[in-house]
């Protein structure tokens, strides 16, 4: 097809057919060095060209928000296994981990965004030492993410926050785009879905700055928001802009000091200790009931019964009358069903547990047909929320149909 | 005697249905043409086909078997119900059994004929005791088995959408398919047309670009129902030489094809009886005598009220459905299911659907087809028809006609439609605007070299445009993605820009999107008070939003449908080729400026206008393609300057609904424009632009067969019977004036002396 293509653009640009992503503003020719932190910045040769990293310096002996940093050293991989949900996590040594955090050109994640600040942290004797890649040009990557790999290489173990589903598939993304081997870790902790397990009974949010804030005893002033850091790079790229690029840096290093004294606190929080409220025992409790830690699943669920408000009471009890059901203690635990009928409005397990009671264990067919009956009403006036598996409609009046026919055969 | 043979006479003896009939057409049956197993094919996968009484395949199997086993991509092109899935099922689970390590890819236009794809292939792999791994991967598979699908899947099948948006921007997810990927099978290919076509072109070349990232260049495997130009759209598709394969060596029984024509209820306005009522008629005839039939009809209400028809035309017991079943989008997943299977089995007698059962999903041969109203192209109602036709027996398909002017035109042309057929599926992959879009995509997926071609597009500007509009960065000679946006997501597949306007349904306490339409559209199709139709169901607009780009629409059923009054301004920018003798033609670039000022509600069947209303919007503009036919004074032999702009009126209204036959386009895929004195021609001038931004090959093609299109246009006229012109032709006199017709008539004996 004839026509100059610039120019034929250029028109579907104005009349709007082509959406444009804004200014068309004018490049920026040779930027001088980049030079940002006298004293902490190093160049170095790799097989791939020459690369960029900043390190710093942390003393374990001091403080990152309320928190020492030096707790790291203590911790025990047999504390993490629990909200980590992974017997492996056994094995884990913080001590010997690589503490990883990105910083990238979108969220969106996929082959088109870059990771332009790597920052990794790790303990080195008697300090936490902290490492930030940084990206001047596109053309080092290759040379950034080698360097990178290599070092990342020598250690086992990998903690990041949102790092499974974030932070190391895009790792992965830019190595297979190089052509460079995957980071792979023999075990990796993310300390976002352990912190939820711990702390979301008690949390709205679980984001890494709600969590600095409610236990880490940090307040960020001043910091980037998440939203606008691709947007820094994009100005320290087009215009050779630097002046919020610091800003970022800062930013990633307060997260990787963060989710040490983080990793400090879910280790602890799982070992039973420094735990504030009730919130926190019935979340630690219902883990370990997980995990078949019974006996401890039994202790913390009782603090919580003792000591909570009403609503998580009633689930700490909920969860109680399971560890017994598993137990086969059926006295005791209808006991408590008995008692929990009624007072959990929203969930029908006490009515459905102590039909089933009834139903095989006792044989009273009529207390177990008006418990399900009663199942039933509540979830045909909506006084339960939408209930799937045995709680759903369909298999309560399953349930209902058996135990009339159970009822008429016994008649 | 079978019980159709008995119907097919009784009808042939009633003088008052054989009125109504245009064409009768006997297709005799047709024995099989076979080829032994090729040697190439292995040995436990004949064993396999054996087991399932298959002891030969038919000559386009074998001949496909072996042009890819000779490395050759390849476009079979037979008709439904042929055995078409052998063709690329037994090249790709043969590389499977070479070589445990080969992928490949599978696209289908529709999720739904991909479940049952995944069915097949599974089976003929129980038979081979091969651990084939077979998946669907779209919008509904589970995230948890997403992971095992990309890691291990032998055969992956998708759609183009999920391709464009979920896999190739994630591509390095999907290392072990893309670097063992041998075949890529497109299947029904013909839907890859007009915008969606030229946007699965432009997916293709990502695909292809990906696939050599990891060193592999996949041989492509399309299959396609019959069109004109089969070869052409394989090679616009993929850009590699296609081997064809036309020749369909299935056997055919013996099939009665009836078209048939309502009788006029109102001479003067060439209004005929409802055909929904006439489907009423044949198909009691069909399911009264307990011949399994299925009835094709375009809406889902249609489906609803024939339903309700026949139950009741059978004087059956409230609740008993008599084995009649209704099928359309909106029914469950488990519902369909059991139809399909109820049909397999002979428990349903028949079936009414939308075009929901056109495409290959497997509900064995019904015996008799009835389709209310042409479906819009000779090639859906080739598959329609292919719904019914045993192996053994005789079979029947009834087309009954509506009102509307292509029907009119097929019914009284049926030729047109027995013939070789005139379709052309086009696509124009280099519509800068598609093109410029994938090319984001393609950037985003892999930094693009200076001089790297993108398929055949040159896209040097395009990559230097995008760097400007800081969306690339440019380092070492090469753009990269450098935004903070995932392209992918901001394009459809099924239309031509991003700036589409959203249509929500707001009849349910919980809005939902419902679809989109581009923005030089939106003020003709979702202005306030227009009729929307969607999914056959039909919704008025409460609000337009056009700074939000929304348009708030509710569920209605109204006997109106609505047109925008438009005023369109059309300038020609540039053009690409002309040809001058007695009159001028030519296609080229043209800018359309539209302003819709009002609109008219207008009934069904008798176009009657029963209201209008006021539309204030601003003017809308768009770039596209356009052919225009300018008529010196010399040509005209004295028409007066009134009768030259009643006969481009005529013209305007005839000529796209006609044309867009040739395109298997819908009829509003092409509009009409005429000036009777152009500014770029100087003279009395009809356009017709594809009614796309940048064009989607329409123009391009009616100015190579503009005299074919033309010439139909004229069977048209002549043939109405209308006096002075009706909307079934130039349109009703009162738009086109007293003399419209001969005048039109006239401008159409210029063109084509």
């Amino acid at each position: 097809m004839s026509g100059d293509i610039r120019s034929r653009l250029e028109r579907l640009r104005r009349s709007g057919e082509l959406q444009s992503a804004g200014t068309l503003e004018g490049k920026t020719g040779d930027r001088p060095p980049f030079f940002l932190f006298p004293g902490e910045e190093r160049e170095t040769e790799t097989d791939a060209g020459r690369c960029y990293y900043r390190e710093l310096c942390f003393p374990l002996a001091g403080k990152h928000g309320n928190a020492y940093l030096n707790g790291l050293i203590n911790c025990r991989g047999a504390d993490l296994a629990l909200p980590g949900k992974n017997p492996a996590l056994v094995e884990f040594s913080p001590g010997r981990s690589l503490f990883l955090d990105i910083e990238t050109t979108g969220l969106s994640g996929g082959t088109g965004t870059w990771a332009f600040l790597i920052g990794m942290g790790w303990v080195e004797n008697d300090i936490f030492r902290l490492r930030q890649y940084f990206l001047r040009h596109p053309r080092e990557e290759k040379a950034m993410l080698l360097h990178f790999t290599r070092r990342a290489a020598q250690f086992s173990d990998l903690v990041t926050f949102n790092g499974r589903a974030f932070d190391l598939p895009l790792i992965v993304t830019r190595q297979v785009l190089a052509g460079l081997p995957h980071t792979s870790p023999r075990l990796h902790l993310d300390l976002l879905p352990c912190s939820r397990r711990l702390w979301k009974e008690r949390l709205s949010s679980c984001s890494l700055r709600s969590l600095e804030e409610a236990l880490l005893g940090l307040h960020r002033h001043g910091d980037i928001p998440g939203e606008e850091i691709p947007y820094v790079y994009f100005s320290y790229l087009r215009r050779g802009e630097t002046a919020l690029l610091r800003d970022v840096f800062q930013h990633n290093v307060l997260d990787i000091l963060s989710m040490a004294t983080l990793l400090t606190r879910v280790a602890r929080a799982a070992a039973g200790e420094d735990l504030e409220h009730p919130a926190d025992y019935y979340s630690l409790g219902k883990l370990c009931a997980e995990a078949g830690e019974m006996d401890k699943a039994v202790r913390c669920l009782q603090k919580t019964a003792c000591n909570g408000d009403e609503r998580l009471t009633h689930l700490a009890l909920l969860q109680l009358s399971m560890i017994l059901k598993k137990q086969k203690q059926w006295d005791e635990a209808a006991k408590l069903w008995r008692e929990l009928v009624g007072c959990l409005p929203y969930d029908l397990t006490p009515y459905i547990e102590l039909a089933k009671y009834y139903e095989h264990q006792a044989g009273e067919y009529e207390a177990a047909l008006s418990l399900t009956r009663q199942a039933v009403e509540r979830t045909r006036r909506r006084f339960s929320a939408p209930a799937t598996g045995e709680l759903s409609l369909p298999a309560l009046q399953h349930r209902l149909a058996r135990l009339r026919r159970k009822l008429g055969e016994n008649i | 005697m079978s019980k159709l043979e008995a119907l097919l006479e009784q009808w042939r003896e009633n003088l008052g249905f054989m009125a109504n009939v245009t064409r009768w057409e006997v297709l005799p049956a047709v024995e099989g043409s076979y080829s032994t197993f090729p040697p190439a094919l292995d040995r436990r996968l004949q064993e396999a086909l054996l087991r399932r009484g298959i002891d030969r395949l038919y000559s386009h199997q074998a001949a496909a078997v072996e042009a890819t086993r000779r490395g050759e991509h390849v476009a079979v092109v037979t008709p439904t119900a042929s055995g078409k899935t052998l063709c690329y099922n037994l090249p790709v689970l043969n590389a499977i059994m070479e070589d445990p390590e080969s992928r490949a890819l599978y696209l289908f236009p529709t999720k739904a004929l991909s479940q049952d794809q995944v069915a097949e292939l599974c089976e003929m792999a129980d038979g081979i005791d091969l651990e084939l791994r077979a998946f669907t991967y779209d919008g509904d598979t589970e995230p948890g088995l997403r992971q095992n699908i990309r890691r291990s899947g032998h055969i992956v099948v998708t759609n183009p959408d999920m391709l464009h948006a979920g896999i190739l921007p994630h591509h390095t997810k999907w290392i072990k398919l893309f670097q063992n990927l041998k075949y890529i099978v497109i299947d029904e290919m013909h839907q890859y047309r007009g915008v969606f076509g030229s946007h699965v072109a432009n997916v293709i070349r990502r695909l292809k670009r990906v696939c050599l990232f990891y060193g592999t260049r996949p041989q492509f495997i399309l299959c396609s129902a019959t069109i004109a130009n089969p070869g052409e759209l394989a090679r616009t598709l993929i850009e590699e030489p296609v081997t064809e394969i036309t020749e369909n060596g299935a056997p055919r029984a013996e099939k009665h094809f009836i078209f048939y024509n309502p009788p006029v209820v109102n001479q003067e306005l060439g209004i005929r009886r409802s055909s929904l009522l006439e489907v009423r008629r044949v198909a009691s005839d069909l399911v009264g005598r307990g011949i399994q039939s299925i009835v094709f009809t375009r809406s889902r209400l249609g489906v609803e009220v024939l339903l309700t028809y026949l139950r009741n035309g059978l004087k059956t017991r409230p609740g008993d459905d008599s084995g009649i079943r209704g099928y359309r989008g909106g029914y469950l997943p488990k519902e369909r299911r059991a139809i399909e299977a109820g049909l397999r089995s002979g428990t349903v007698k028949a079936v009414v659907s939308t075009n929901a059962l056109e495409l290959g999903i497997d509900i064995g041969q019904m015996e008799a087809c009835v389709i209310t109203g042409y479906p819009g192209t000779v090639a859906s109602t080739w598959q329609q028809a292919g719904r019914a036709g045993r192996r053994s027996g005789k079979s029947l398909a009834v087309m009954v006609a509506n009102s509307e002017p292509l029907n009119q035109y097929l019914v009284s042309n049926p030729d047109y439609f027995f013939g070789r057929t005139p379709e052309r599926a086009l696509a124009n992959p280099d519509n800068l605007i598609i093109l410029t879009n994938h090319v984001r995509c393609a950037a985003f997926e892999l930094p693009f070299g200076e001089d790297e071609p993108f398929g055949s597009a040159p896209v040097r500007e395009i990559l230097e445009f995008l760097e400007d509009e800081q969306v690339l960065y440019r380092s070492e000679g090469r753009f990269h993605w450098m935004e903070d946006a995932y392209p992918a997501e901001e394009i459809s597949l099924r239309s031509a820009t991003r700036e589409n306007v959203v249509i929500i349904d707001i009849s349910n306490p919980q809005p939902k999107v419902i679809g989109e339409v581009d923005r030089f559209g939106a003020p003709m199709l979702v202005h306030e008070e227009a009729i929307y139709m969607h999914g056959g169901q039909q919704y008025q607009v409460e609000k337009l939003d056009f700074a939000e780009k929304k348009a708030f629409v509710r569920r209605v059923d109204v006997n109106y449908f609505t047109d925008a009054n438009l005023a369109v301004d059309l300038k020609v920018l540039d053009t690409f080729s002309r040809d001058i003798s007695a009159i001028e033609r030519a296609w080229g670039e043209v800018r359309i400026n539209a302003l819709v000022s009002m609109f008219k509600k207008i009934r069904f069947n008798t176009h009657e206008n029963i209201g209008s209303g006021p539309v204030t919007l601003p003017e809308s503009e768009m770039h596209t393609t356009a052919f225009w036919v300018a008529f010196p004074a010399a040509s005209l032999g004295g028409m007066t300057t009134a009768a030259v702009e009643e006969g481009l009126a005529g013209l305007a209204n005839l000529t796209p609904q006609v044309a867009s036959l040739f395109m298997m386009g819908d009829p509003r895929d092409l509009r009409a424009v005429c000036q009777v004195k152009a500014p770029f021609t100087d003279l009395p001038t009809l356009f017709l632009y594809d009614n796309f931004p940048g064009g989607v090959g329409y123009s391009r093609e009616i100015f190579g067969i503009y005299r074919e299109i033309f010439q139909a246009a004229r069977r048209v006229a002549v043939n109405c019977r209308c006096s002075g012109g009706c909307p079934s032709c130039v349109g009703p006199a009162h738009q086109v004036g007293e003399h419209g017709k001969t005048h039109t008539l006239r401008l159409l004996e210029v063109i084509l002396r």
